[in-house]
């Protein structure tokens, strides 16, 4: 990398860093309660509500991962991942009424205030406890290699201004996560849209891409797995449920101003997240069929961007990437508070109403602690980062799905008890497919789901009073 | 419209933010300069070595030279008004002039020490969270001060939450906060006793008047009912008997608002607590075990006595217990009075186990005609209070949802006596 390219990346960094600081509310807030707290007072507009949806939808993890999967894959990563993920969106419609109708201020509480029972409450918050640690040990993974290549630092030096921003960030609850979310989304489709022209332009135009990429790499035109349909299709499905039944979406629908405001954040996302994966399919698509020409060779994923894109442009792809990072994990770290503190423990939360405003105020001051200790958690698991973590990230996320999806989304019977056995039932079918069969974890979810649907229809008890 | 104030978080936050990054630009910039600058002494230093020997050479070995050695500097032909750090002749006679990469050597610096650049950053990060901590001890102790003034404001009498602050200035706000809540509660529970008196007296005076209207005509119809009640046929005897007994009634009634309203001096002497208990008993017995009342008594000692009126603590202390049989009325319990010595006073107290008096009915007990029974006059716990306190003694309540307990203190007759 040339001395000009690195001073660039410096200064972009540091900019990034400080329009964070600047940017990200203020933590402390006068009137501040858990209301305000989880879900901003249930009053964040539509340009915010659309900023924090697409801001915590695009993790550095996925846009990495998916840009990695056309990069190397071709065609068959758009059909099996964006396919499956914008799957999950047409679901998310169908939870707004029912969220907007809640009171409730997290998912594990509604999942109880529906079914009237309170395991699920604790079951469900577990889940995300753990599923969300373990992605944001993956967010900070992300963020550390990539700021360690911009800048030359250790990884671990690296995390470190990872850990402090997303700290920072959070602490605010949603309103400055939220607020940050604005910059980061800015930063994401600005930095994608240049980087995804430039390709795309370096390459010669998307029919060449295709041209090249059919005359050196046909098998990446091929838009299914190897596998073939039916994996291609239960990875998809295993996907959008995941995306369908995540609390980082919900909980979004949940803080809208109004109904009208949730449906419209849901559109406005859509065509944003939709941009977004056109331009990193380019990248992808571009990156690989740029590789294949005399200059750039072999499978180095940045190499050929560093070495296809100008030092400016190529900043604004790691800048874009760093802000994903920061944008999923802030809002994931909020989630994984929560679930601590008022769903695992509500005794930290002395019930629904505190006695007087510092009693309120120390329920919040507790947040803030457990933010730390979940960050301080992560950030150590990510300096002792090994690829078991990422196996367990996936598998933690079929464990939501099974917690939600269900109760979410099935429309017959759904008052009938025995929930709680049934997604027990499905945590066990889920664990025997991967482990035992060894089905890949997004695939297993759905015949896990299936069980659990039918353990819950077939299970003692009728409709709910 | 006027804007809202900042908020001092907010300006805190600010404030400390731009003082930390302002010290981590001096901090790190100083080291970047400190060694920009030895960097280009460094390179003169060369140059001056280099000079005699440059002097000695063709343009084209000087340059190659340059070319060879000098990282962050050059040759280039020499241009007459331009500035020029260094210069020399070559041995072809040539003119030059060193020009030094001064941006280079910056670059340089910055990519070798991007390290210190990072912990600046991560230093700056660390600084701002800090900041939002600090403002955070100095603002809710703040707040928790402006909610505790919104609820007194709203007529509820709270202290600042919280433990004692770490601060001297909290501190001692909040104690002084406390202490002029403190006051205002005694200086309102003066304005309600003066209120309250002042309202007896009236009532008073109304009560004796009326009553002394009413117990004469009432005199005057017992002296003449017991008259015709001997000419009443045998079928009228049944109906003088009902008009008898509701006389009675009234008389009583009467009886008890003149008690009220012109409560007469109290002859004391020592009377011995078990002596009133036992009597008390005699009196309810019926009562109790119609409502199935289980009655305890506890007395702790030997001979303990008060110094007061025999009747009048009698009358204090049935109005007490057939308060505490009302209560009990509907679901039967036990009662138990007790009493015990403490220094120089008799505490007695009478507890049941009713369902209690409501919150907001709590303050008004021992209004007079203050009741809650349909039959009541609202009358006994007011003569209770105003005996007690003829007596120079207190009483006061203690309720929750299982049970009330009245608690009554009286000057002890033992030290008296002895």
């Amino acid at each position: 990398m040339t001395s000009e390219a690195l001073l660039f990346q410096m200064a972009a960094f540091g900019l990034y860093a400080l329009l964070v600081i600047l940017l990200a509310g203020q933590a402390f807030y006068w009137n501040e309660n858990r209301w305000l707290f989880y879900l901003g007072a249930r009053k964040l507009s539509l340009s915010f509500s659309v900023s924090t949806f697409v801001g915590t939808w695009m993790s550095a993890a996925s846009v990495l991962g998916y840009t990695l999967w056309a990069f190397q894959g071709g065609y068959e990563a758009f059909t099996a991942s964006v396919n499956g993920w914008l799957l999950g969106l047409v679901f998310l419609p169908f939870s707004v009424l029912k969220l907007r109708k809640s009171r409730a201020l997290s998912l594990p509480q509604w999942l109880t205030e529906e079914y009237g029972d309170p395991r699920l409450r604790k079951l469900s918050a577990a889940a995300l406890l753990v599923a969300y640690i373990l992605y944001i040990v993956i967010q900070f993974q992300v963020f550390g290699s990539i700021v360690s290549r911009m800048l030359g630092a250790s990884t671990l030096l690296s995390s470190l201004l990872i850990y402090l921003f997303v700290i920072y960030t959070t602490f605010g609850g949603l309103p400055s996560v939220a607020k940050s979310d604005v910059l980061n989304v800015l930063v994401i489709v600005f930095g994608l849209t240049v980087a995804a022209f430039a390709i795309v332009w370096t390459a010669g135009g998307p029919v060449d891409i295709h041209r090249r990429l059919a005359a050196n790499s046909p098998g990446m035109l091929k838009v299914l797995d190897k596998r073939g349909a039916l994996f291609t299709f239960t990875i998809m499905l295993g996907w959008g449920f995941g995306v369908a039944s995540n609390p980082q979406y919900m909980i979004r629908i949940m803080s809208a101003r109004d109904t009208k405001t949730a449906w419209s954040m849901l559109i406005l996302s859509s065509v944003v997240v939709g941009w977004i994966y056109v331009c990193l399919t380019f990248i992808g698509l571009g990156g690989k069929a740029l590789s294949f020409g005399e200059v750039w060779s072999g499978d180095d994923f940045f190499g050929v961007f560093s070495s296809a894109l100008s030092p400016e442009v190529y900043t604004l792809l790691l800048i874009a990437v760093l802000a994903a990072a920061v944008s999923t994990a802030n809002s994931q770290l909020l989630l994984a508070a929560c679930s601590f503190c008022y769903d695992l423990f509500p005794s930290i939360s002395g019930g629904r109403k505190a006695k007087d405003i510092l009693d309120e105020d120390r329920f919040l001051l507790a947040n803030r602690v457990i933010i730390g200790a979940i960050a301080t958690v992560s950030l150590v698991l990510s300096w002792v980062f090994s690829p078991a973590i990422l196996d367990i990230g996936q598998y933690s996320w079929a464990v939501v799905s099974i917690c939600f999806f269900l109760p979410m989304y099935l429309p017959v019977r759904k008052k009938r008890k025995g929930l709680f056995g049934a997604i027990a039932a499905a945590f066990v079918a889920h664990t025997l497919f991967v482990y035992v069969v060894g089905l890949p974890p997004e695939q297993a979810l759905v015949p896990s789901l299936c069980i659990e649907w039918m353990v819950w229809q077939f299970s003692p008890g009728g409709e709910r009073p | 419209m006027r804007r809202p104030a900042p908020s001092l978080e907010l300006v805190i936050k600010v404030v400390v933010s731009v003082l930390a990054l302002a010290v981590v630009v001096l901090v790190t910039g100083t080291v970047l300069h400190e060694e920009y600058i030895e960097q280009v002494g460094v390179e003169k230093q060369q140059v001056k070595r280099l000079l005699p020997t440059l002097e000695r050479l063709s343009s084209g070995e000087a340059r190659l030279l340059s070319e060879q050695i000098g990282k962050y500097w050059s040759i280039a032909g020499y241009v007459p008004g331009q500035s020029s750090e260094v210069s020399f002749t070559s041995a072809d006679g040539r003119r030059w002039q060193v020009v030094f990469d001064r941006r280079g050597i910056f670059s340089d610096l910055v990519i070798k020490r991007r390290k210190v650049l990072l912990v600046g950053m991560v230093a700056l990060l660390f600084a701002v969270e800090a900041a939002v901590f600090l403002a955070y001890s100095i603002t809710r102790p703040v707040k928790a001060m402006a909610w505790a003034c919104r609820e007194v404001a709203s007529g509820r009498w709270v202290h600042v939450p919280g433990r004692a602050r770490r601060f001297l200035e909290f501190e001692t706000l909040r104690t002084t906060f406390d202490e002029m809540v403190d006051e205002l509660i005694r200086m309102k529970n003066m304005e309600h006793q003066i209120e309250r008196v002042k309202r007896l007296a009236a009532i008073g005076q109304v009560v004796a008047g009326v009553s002394h209207e009413i117990r004469n005509p009432l005199a005057s119809m017992k002296v003449h009912l017991d008259l015709v009640s001997e000419m009443v046929p045998e079928e009228g005897k049944t109906s003088v008997a009902v008009i008898d007994q509701e006389l009675n009634r009234l008389n009583r009634a009467v009886t008890d608002l003149l008690r009220f309203a012109r409560p007469t001096e109290p002859v004391k002497g020592p009377v011995e607590v078990r002596g009133v208990f036992d009597w008390c008993f005699r009196m309810v017995k019926a009562q109790l075990f119609s409502r199935r009342i289980e009655w305890k008594e506890k007395i702790e000692g030997d001979g303990l006595c008060i110094w007061g009126d025999t009747s009048q603590l009698r009358q204090v202390l049935l109005n007490l217990v057939l308060n505490s049989v009302r209560a009990m009325s509907k679901e039967g319990g036990t009662l138990e009075v007790a009493a015990r010595e403490e220094g120089n006073q008799v505490i007695m107290q009478v507890s049941d186990t009713g369902p209690g008096i409501p919150p907001d009915l709590a303050e008004r007990v021992f209004d007079p005609f203050f009741t809650t029974y349909a039959d009541g006059t609202g009358l006994g716990l007011s003569m209770v209070q105003q005996i007690v306190e003829k007596h120079g003694g207190t009483i006061d309540f203690e309720t929750s949802e299982s049970g009330t307990t009245f608690i009554v203190a009286f000057q002890s007759g033992r030290e008296r006596v002895e």
